[in-house]
């Protein structure tokens, strides 16, 4: 029986312990990952099974200085054993730059495993290589980062980004005494600093690594120009203390404290112009996302009250970065400057809250008074297009109060009088229509032939009136006249004369020959007095008015050759136009 | 001939429109009781049948302009009412109505000052139509030779003064009649029009590539001087003048 249980133990021990073989592994360890290029580097091919036929890698651009060297570790903890074989090569840099250490292979149990490459960043030599200082810094170096985050790197101009900036350290090291030396100035940006109320320590990956962080600094940036702008470094002053490979008397290590300083070097961002195509015409350089909403404390009202509109503009975006519409409204309204609100809160994704601008509007006169809708403009960066917000049109009733024409009623009287007020008034109810567009009778035909028409009527009458008086007129009356005025026709050339004794006397004498002529109807040229006489016998009775014409002439021919003065010819005429004036009454 | 052709066209005119009286006659009064109903869109429309029909009267006008002003139409409103003081100049209710809907304009526009004469003038033209004013100058002309005629026929000497010179005085009147006649006529011929665009620009030339002289709302009045293609130069209240579009102006008729 205790044979039997024996064979049965020792079975089972064979069992357990084959499947304790663990999964292979076999990597490369770099003592470090960056390096002058007058330091040293530490290769180990570290391995948890035994195998054979290590082959080392190249080391192109290294030499080997020292190595291989191989140690062999067995342990055994709480029974578990565990196995590591290393092979170690000290290695110098031949040159700068990112070196690589290729693969090596090992062959366990008749398999080949091969290590992973891996590469160190190979810099400028330093001061005083492997030295404890030197160290200190590599390691704070690599252990420690500042980086700014950047939540956009292409917004669109007024698009909010936030820039956050973290702190990252890895667990290797500790990190105290943080202090700005150089703050970031945000030119071309609007810019708003978030409060961090406390730093708090978060754990976090960096390129793959486990780190431990502190967000240092939160800003929302909104961009005001397009174009690649650049968001100046933030540096850090730190103190860091990093390990050293020296053990105090307990056995703990001890920490060699070392100032840093860090940066996040600078970046940028390019920033978009808003589109062209399609930007609304009110588009006052809101971006973001809103609302908008004009009210009215009242729209009916009398003219001794004022009413209240606001613009409101809600939502998120650069809410104090645009001007809000203005409120248009009928000249007659009186408007006062609007009263401005903000109400906003910043966090890291922008802005948010509202704007709005109150107006007091003060009718002056009753009426009806059209408020025209205002229109809002905003580009939506998520969309990518523009949006246009329109309030309704509104009409603001004032239904009491003067009108625009009549002015303020006075309160002196204190009895209620029947008011007289314009108000607006009912429409008409009888329409007596006209045809549109009817031909004007001023400067038609007939106007003119109706204007005309009297005045001829009246020159027609007129001159039916006047032949009717001369008919009526005594006969002997017209006759004197008309003998006058012939008289005066034949001596008219000679009153030309009248001063000239021969011509004048000469005229005188042929007008009165020619006006026997005309009166006689005689034809010959031949006129002696007598003969004259004989005629003038023959028609008239009167002997005196023959012999005065016969003496007319008679002193013409005599003066001529007479001495007379210009009074004697004055008279002569006078007697011509006397003598001429009764033979003409006589014939 | 013309004259004859001018007096049947004008009488086949007047029976056509008796012939349509009763239709719009009705049409009115339907409409005056949509409007007092408070159903303004409808009496707008019954109001703008019987334009449609060439028969107009400044009690049609005005009807029309005070249903749009009650729904806030600007520009109609406006409009109606010019329309309906150019038939009746001296019609109170329309030039206190009228006030009302300028209220509702964006532009305050100040008018230039007017001396007293002119502006004496101006109220002797309102006060009769153009065709009042032809037919007083006709009447006063027949009139004046009337009393010419009696003066010729009168023998004694005291009457015969009193017809000469009241015959003379008759006349001067019916001159001046003809002289406001003709002013009043000119007065009708300028071109009005309402600004109907809610904003427009006036321009210092007919085109875009000119500067921006000003802005003009709806609902403001202005006159037009001359036009070329689709640019009209118009007058404002304030003497300003300028190019503006065609499209964005009504023009009275």
């Amino acid at each position: 029986m205790n044979k039997l249980i024996f064979i049965f133990g020792f079975f089972s021990l064979c069992i357990l312990s084959t499947p304790a073989r663990a999964q292979v592994s076999f990597e490369t360890k770099l003592s470090k990952s960056r390096m002058g290029l007058n330091e040293r580097l530490r290769v180990s091919f570290v391995m948890n099974e035994n195998g054979d036929n290590f082959t080392p890698p190249s080391f192109a651009g290294f030499t080997v200085v020292g190595g291989p060297n191989q140690s062999v570790s067995n342990s055994w903890v709480n029974g578990v054993k565990s196995f590591s074989k290393t092979y170690t090569y000290f290695l110098t840099p031949n040159q700068k730059g990112k070196l690589t250490i290729g693969q090596a292979t090992i062959e366990i149990d008749g398999e080949i495993y091969k290590t992973s490459p891996k590469s160190v960043a190979v810099t400028q030599a330093v001061n005083n290589p492997n030295s404890p200082q030197a160290r200190a810094n590599a390691i704070a170096d690599q252990n420690l980062h500042l980086v700014a985050e950047i939540s956009k790197s292409n917004p669109y101009i007024n698009e909010a980004i936030t820039v956050i900036y973290k702190l990252y350290f890895s667990s290797e090291i500790s990190v105290s005494n943080v202090n700005e030396v150089e703050m970031p100035k945000y030119g071309d940006f609007w810019s708003h600093l978030l409060p961090i109320p406390k730093l708090e320590i978060k754990r976090g990956e960096y390129k793959g690594e486990p780190y431990n962080y502190v967000v240092w600094r939160k800003t929302v940036l909104y961009p005001q120009k397009n174009g690649k702008l650049i968001i100046e470094p933030l540096t850090l002053k730190v103190s860091v203390d990093v390990p050293t490979n020296r053990r105090d008397f307990f056995g703990n290590r001890v920490y060699q404290k070392t100032p840093k300083v860090i940066t996040t070097g600078q970046r940028s961002i390019r920033v978009k112009d808003l589109p062209k195509e399609g930007k609304p015409d009110d588009f006052s350089g809101a971006v973001g996302d809103y609302d908008f909403n004009v009210s009215f404390n009242k729209v009916a009202l009398t003219s001794s009250e004022s009413f209240q509109t606001t613009i409101k503009v809600a939502g998120r975006g650069n809410l104090n970065l645009f001007s809000l519409p203005t409120l248009n409204a009928p000249s007659s309204l009186e408007i006062y400057e609007p009263e401005h609100n903000e109400k906003i809160t910043t966090n890291l994704l922008g802005m948010q809250g509202s704007v709005s601008d109150t107006y007091t509007v003060v009718p002056q006169f009753q009426g009806k008074y059209p408020i025209p809708s205002i229109s809002f403009s905003y580009f939506d960066p998520v969309k990518e297009k523009y949006v246009t917000l329109r309030s309704n049109e509104t009409m603001v009733d004032v239904y009491e109060g003067p009108t625009a024409s009549a002015p303020r009623q006075k309160k002196e009287d204190q009895r209620q009088l029947v008011s007289a007020d314009p108000y607006f008034e009912f429409i008409k109810l009888t329409p007596n229509f006209t045809q549109k567009g009817s031909a004007t009778f001023y400067r038609s035909g007939l106007f003119w032939v109706l204007w005309i028409t009297p005045l001829l009527l009246y020159a027609l009458f007129a001159w039916g009136i006047r032949r009717k008086e001369n008919t009526i007129v005594d006969p002997q009356r017209i006759k004197q006249a008309r003998a006058n005025r012939l008289a005066k026709r034949y001596l008219s050339s000679a009153k030309k004369n009248l001063g000239n004794k021969a011509s004048f006397y000469d005229a005188l004498e042929r007008a009165l020959h020619n006006y026997l002529r005309a009166k006689l109807a005689i034809e010959t040229q031949d006129l002696s007095k007598d003969k004259i006489v004989n005629l003038l016998q023959a028609r008239i009775k009167h002997e005196e008015v023959i012999s005065t014409f016969i003496a007319v002439l008679s002193q013409c021919e005599a003066a001529r050759y007479a001495p007379s003065s210009s009074g004697s010819m004055q008279a002569d005429f006078e007697r011509a136009v006397q003598a001429i004036t009764a033979l003409d009454r006589e014939l | 001939m013309k004259n004859i052709l001018a007096c049947t066209l004008l009488s086949f005119f007047s029976l056509t429109s008796l012939a349509g009286q009763d239709d719009s006659a009705e049409l009115f009064s339907n409409g005056n009781a949509a409007y007092n109903g408070g159903n303004y869109a409808l009496a707008i429309e019954k109001y703008e049948a019987i334009l449609v029909q060439d028969l107009h009267s400044p009690a049609l006008y005005f009807n029309l302009a005070n249903a749009h002003y009650r729904l806030g139409n600007v520009a109609e409103s406006v409009y109606y009412f010019e329309q309906a003081k150019r038939l009746a100049p001296s019609d109170q209710a329309i030039k206190n109505n009228s006030r009302f809907a300028r209220n509702m304009t964006r532009d305050d526009i100040e008018e230039l000052p007017t001396t007293q004469v002119a502006q004496l003038q101006q109220n002797m033209l309102a006060t009769f139509s153009l065709q009042s004013w032809s037919t007083i100058s006709l009447t006063l002309i027949w009139l004046s030779i009337v009393l010419l005629v009696v003066y010729r026929l009168n023998n004694r000497m005291f009457y015969k003064r009193v017809f000469f010179s009241s015959a003379m005085l008759l006349l001067i009147c019916s001159l001046s009649a003809l002289v406001f006649t003709q002013q009043k006529h000119e007065q009708l011929q300028v071109v009005k029009g309402v600004v109907y665009a809610e904003e427009v620009a006036v321009w210092g030339e007919p085109n875009q590539r000119s500067d921006e002289l000003f802005l003009l709302h709806e609902g403001t009045t202005v006159e037009v001087i001359d036009d070329l293609s689709d640019w009209l130069k118009v007058k404002i209240a304030n003497g300003s003048e300028g190019w503006i579009q065609k499209e964005s102006l009504r023009l009275l008729d």
